[in-house]
């Protein structure tokens, strides 16, 4: 039987990272209607962080723009959440995803980013387009 | 060993110093890409005014962490061993460990548990 969807949310806001706290806290107040546990909702918190980030350091470039998150909740207790930059999109998605892998000279990142988001949520796919801006989207089913 | 009272606070980190010479870093709250910018600097101005040869980062009051936190302890650990010191974490809650484990950083920094004071 197909899933339904039963509830949604759309928030835009503007490219800093003052809004990264935001973004989290939203997604994690809205996936709270599914009941997940501790565990499930400090999953989802970090997942959301991870990819708003990227949109901010990578997809902006620390410039301006706009992200938007966009997240499903469905009737088989799963959750979908998409986030979406409109930067300059990622040359070879494959060695972005390697783990370890980072264009951070600083020492500063360690590159653990899509990694993080992958281990954090049951399915990840990045469609990005260079010049274009990048979607991340995460699945979660809850327990 | 006995500690000296000299705990300074700087925001989101205080700042504790053993005899010995051994700094303690208490971190406070959530670490993401937006707050470590802060507390490393902080960490960073002590360790050029101290160069201490062991430090502990006490990370029991993070509330929440994603890979910003990870590149904060990994670029302190760089700075400090590239000096010859030695670091060390304790306080680490399971959600960072989680952190920590995916990056093999758990093999290579020290984890203590916390004493209680």
């Amino acid at each position: 039987m197909k899933k339904r969807m039963i509830n949604e949310m759309k928030l835009t806001f503007a490219s800093d990272s003052k809004n990264e706290s935001f973004a989290r806290g939203c997604v994690t107040a809205f996936s709270a209607q599914l009941d997940p546990d501790m565990e499930e909702l400090a999953d989802i918190r970090t997942a959301v962080s991870e990819a708003v980030t990227n949109s901010i350091i990578h997809g902006y470039r620390g410039g301006e723009g706009r992200i938007t998150v966009h997240a499903r909740l469905f009737d088989d207790r799963s959750i979908r959440i998409r986030v979406i930059d409109r930067g300059c999109g990622i040359e070879n998605i494959e060695q972005a995803m390697q783990p370890l892998f980072t264009t951070d000279r600083s020492g500063e990142r360690g590159g653990m980013g899509f990694a993080i988001m992958q281990s954090f949520s049951d399915r990840l796919d990045v469609s990005s387009r260079p010049g274009k801006g990048t979607t991340v989207t995460m699945q979660k089913k809850l327990k | 060993m006995e500690e000296k009272e000299a705990i300074l606070n700087y925001g989101s980190v205080s700042v504790r110093t053993q005899e010995g010479g051994e700094l303690i870093f208490c971190l406070r709250g959530e670490l993401d890409h937006h707050s470590v910018r802060e507390i490393r600097d902080t960490i960073d101005r002590k360790l050029i005014d101290y160069r201490p040869l062991s430090v502990t980062l006490d990370l029991s009051e993070v509330s929440f962490t994603d890979s910003a936190g990870l590149g904060l302890i990994l670029g302190r650990y760089t700075r400090i061993s590239g000096y010859g010191g030695s670091m060390k974490l304790t306080g680490v809650s399971e959600g960072f460990m989680k952190i920590l484990r995916l990056a093999g950083t758990d093999r290579l920094i020290p984890i203590e548990k916390k004493e209680k004071r």
